[in-house]
């Protein structure tokens, strides 16, 4: 695998917005022409070059190409957007739109997210180990579906509607999820092992989707049922991938835990279910 | 502007009865003409196909229903964005396009008229105020009449002369240009939850059928003589069976007599929503022969397609009991609209796909009514936009109906209930350029009246369109080359002056908007002011002064008189 190392310069007071930041539109391209990507800046087009400095090497394929970056990217937007192969690591915050519609490889982000970071996700895998802002793996304003696929991991805590419409894929929020995690979800998995605010699940339909909750939830909504407490294997399975494959510990210490079953939201006849640990 | 030759394309102009000559077309002053002067602008058209400006006879494209759409779907806007180039404006596309994209559109496809087919007349101003901002090309609007109170009220009463009178004021004061029907009776009735089943079912509080009503609009339309027939969205739009219902309403406009200089009594839009066989969606199959029957033997017929396209769209419709029927089958987001006393809408975003039967089935249906009814004169081409689906897909649809193999192409992707329930696989006519130009240009142009339209005659408009594209040198197979060419005119002439070039915007002149203007007896209008005047102020929400257009909402609105009895 070879790295391109990226350090930001300067950095605008406007936001930048650097789609161009992928292993995928670096691949294959000589540094001058990785120099020369463009940039937005406000209304205007910029290069990549002017606001970061550019060493290491570029690789054939996108699949063979790591990308670095070593700074605070806190007011860069869409890094890793839309990527497809390769690694990106950032070590430091990002902006929003961070692996937004991502389709595979691994974004890694040592800080934490803004807003609508892996929205719309398609594949791959995003690690951030800060805390992600608002609309987590959302789906943007209008569409029917949210996250499609692939694996999201927080480690700190995350803001409203994450999970929002998910379709399939995995979200795992090691620390607190705030309200209407997982909001007319329709598919996929949610783990939280801190606190869950209210409202979570609101008009999920279901179609085999659940949210997951280790830590506590603050209330559950009138529109789900209780209707079990039991011991899932499958549940077990997935606990004992994500401590092994993903590496949250927290998933250890839940293997022989029980859950309470809620199903719901029955306010649009869904099917989804909410787990809760028993203490 | 200076005069223009365009020289030595391959002309179809069926009005005319040119197909295929090698010749020059000549404008000046804005219209074709006999002779131009020496330093006449040349645009070499040697080897390529040139046809008058496409005339869309059923699309929306202003108001408030696609108003509607665009704010319920900023995912449809966010995977098209169109940025502005030196001359155009920036924008958003896809199904629910912004005013300018849509008019820049339009006009990269050839296209020089487009007629807006549902205005309610409450939201008049807002679909002039779109229009004005629609550029490029020349625009009419439908207005709504299948539900409003005053017709109904006048047609409960049998007063054909006010109904008449209230059609005439109707159009002058929303600036309309046809009568438009939406479900008559069926959205009316949808203000109490329900709709009409049938031509015979009644309306509540108003006890008359949509029989009466079509009747009674078309018989007055044609008195009036309206450049246009009444434009009908039947009863029971998109529920299986309703072939029937659809041949039912021909049926009953048939002993009309058509106004002077025409066969035709009723335009059915969007007629593939109508030609549904079965009696559910589950065993649903193609009634398209049984409608195309029908239209063969009766020249009182004409019709629209609302060609399906398998992509991601916004259906809209004034019928807003199908839209809720719609949302439960689809469950899609849904958006119920009630104008007061005068009409309805819906919108729900919906997406054809290949391997739904149904889609496949209602795929099939449009393209065996455009294959089976022999007279390109009574069968145009659309796609209902946004509908069926984006106007933007009209070269695809043009090369479907001129290519036996991209159908057969398109088919083995498809459902097998295209095989098995449409008549399409049998059928092996495909399109000549000359019958394109038709259903395209010259027959919409002769059905909606715009005498100076659809056709390269002298004194014709000087509309016309240039594609990369040898029609000597074509044949069926090449039919992505012939989708390619016409996505993209080589060059698009409006009233004149070059607008499109090689598919991009050149220059963006504003068109004109058409409306009618009918004359009925002065006395009985008043008569009928009198109580239209007396409803408003106990019903409307808006003072009877507020509501007619105003001349300053068309800055280039052309007046339009209608030839019936009253006529000067």
């Amino acid at each position: 695998m070879k790295e391109l190392m990226l350090t930001p310069k300067k950095l605008p007071d406007l936001p930048l917005e650097a789609e161009a930041i992928t292993p995928d539109s670096v691949a294959g391209k000589t540094l001058k022409e990785v120099k020369s990507l463009p940039v937005y800046v406000g209304n205007t087009v910029q290069k990549l070059g002017d606001y970061f400095d550019v060493k290491g090497e570029t690789a054939e394929t996108p699949s063979d190409q790591l990308v670095a970056i070593q700074g605070e990217c806190g007011n860069v937007k869409y890094i890793g957007a839309g990527m497809t192969a390769g690694r990106l690591i950032v070590e430091g915050c990002v902006g929003m739109h961070a692996g937004a519609e991502m389709e595979g490889g691994e974004l890694s982000i040592t800080g934490s997210a803004s807003n609508w970071a892996g929205a719309e996700m398609k594949g791959g895998l995003l690690r951030i180990q800060g805390d992600a802002g608002h609309q987590l793996g959302a789906a943007y304003r209008g569409s029917p579906e949210g996250m499609t696929g692939g694996v999201i991991v927080v480690g700190g805590d995350v803001g409203l509607e994450a999970g929002a419409f998910m379709r399939r894929g995995m979200l795992i929020i090691q620390g607190d999820a705030d309200s209407f995690l997982g909001v007319h979800m329709n598919g996929g998995e949610i783990f939280v092992f801190g606190n869950v605010a209210r409202r979570l699940g609101a008009e999920a339909k279901g179609n085999g989707g659940f949210i997951a909750c280790f830590g506590g939830v603050e209330s559950i909504l009138p529109t789900y049922v209780y209707d079990t407490t039991f011991r899932p294997d499958f549940l077990k399975l997935y606990l004992r991938q994500l401590r092994d494959q993903l590496g949250v510990e927290a998933a250890g210490e839940y293997l022989d835990a029980s859950f309470r079953r809620y199903r719901g939201d029955i306010a649009v006849g869904g099917t989804a279910e909410i787990l809760i640990a028993e203490p | 502007m200076g005069d223009l030759r365009i020289k030595g394309g391959y002309v179809y102009d069926p009005l005319n009865g040119v197909d295929g000559d090698a010749m020059d077309v000549l404008i000046s002053g804005g219209k074709v003409v006999e002779n131009v002067g020496r330093d006449a602008k040349v645009i070499d058209a040697k080897g390529k196909l040139v046809m008058a400006g496409g005339v869309d006879v059923h699309s929306h494209i202003a108001g408030s229903k696609i108003n509607i759409g665009r704010l319920m779907r900023p995912e449809d806007h966010r995977k098209d964005v169109v940025p502005r180039t030196r001359v155009t404006r920036a924008g958003v596309g896809y199904s629910c396009p912004s005013t300018f994209v849509a008019g820049y559109r339009y006009a990269q496809m050839g296209y020089t008229a487009v007629m807006e087919a549902a205005m309610p007349p409450l939201g008049a101003r807002h679909v002039h105020e779109e229009l004005n901002d629609t550029p490029i090309i020349d625009k009419t609007a439908f207005t709504l009449f299948g539900n409003n109170h005053f017709t109904l009220k006048y047609v409960k009463e049998g007063d054909l002369e006010k109904l008449k009178a209230f059609i005439s004021w109707l159009l002058r004061a929303t600036r309309g240009y046809a009568v438009k029907i939406v479900n008559p009776g069926g959205v009316e009735n949808w203000k109490w939850g329900k709709n009409v089943g049938g031509l015979d079912d009644l309306v509540y509080n108003y006890e008359v059928s949509p029989r009466q009503i079509v009747t009674s609009l078309a018989q007055a339309n044609e008195e009036l003589g309206l450049p246009h027939t009444i434009h009908l969205h039947c009863n029971n739009l998109g529920v299986p069976g309703n072939y029937e219902t659809t041949i039912d309403t021909m049926e009953a406009v048939k002993g009309i007599k058509p106004a002077d200089g025409r066969k035709a009594t009723v335009h059915v839009a969007h007629c593939q929503f109508n030609s549904l066989d079965g009696d559910n969606w589950m065993n649903v199959k193609s009634g398209a022969s049984k409608v195309a029957k029908y239209v063969n033997a009766n020249e009182h017929v004409t019709i629209d397609l609302g060609q399906v396209i398998f992509t991601d769209t916004t259906t809209m419709t004034g019928d807003g009991p199908w839209q809720f029927r719609l949302w439960n089958i689809t469950g899609n987001k849904w958006v119920n609209s009630d104008v007061e006393m005068e009409a309805g809408a819906g919108v729900v975003p919906y997406t054809f796909r290949k391997d739904n039967p149904a889609n496949a089935i209602q795929w099939g249906i449009g393209l065996e009514l455009a294959l089976l009814i022999e007279d390109p004169w009574r069968v145009y081409m659309t796609t209902d936009h946004p509908n069926g689906g984006p106007f933007t897909y009209y070269p695809t649809v043009i090369a479907w109906l001129m290519s036996r193999q991209a159908r057969t192409d398109i088919m083995r992707e498809m459902n097998k209930s295209v095989l098995r329930r449409t008549t399409l696989p049998n059928i092996y006519r495909e399109y000549t350029f000359g019958e394109i130009a038709t259903v395209t240009r010259a027959a919409t142009a002769k059905a909606l009246g715009l005498k100076d339209k659809g056709h390269l005659g002298i004194g014709a408009d000087g509309d016309v369109s240039v594609y990369h594209l040898d029609p000597t040198a074509w044949r069926p197979s090449m039919y992505r080359d012939l989708e390619k060419s016409l996505a993209r005119a080589a060059y698009t002439v409006k009233g004149g002056e070059i607008v499109v070039k090689d598919g991009e915007v050149t220059a963006t002149p504003l068109g004109s908007t058409f409306w009618v203007d009918s004359k009925v007896p002065e006395k009985l209008e008043a008569e009928m002011m009198k109580e239209v005047e007396a409803d408003f102020d106990k019903y409307y929400t808006v003072g009877f002064r507020n509501y007619p257009v105003e001349d300053a909402y068309l800055p280039t609105g052309i007046r339009v008189e209608a030839r019936g009895r009253w006529a000067r």
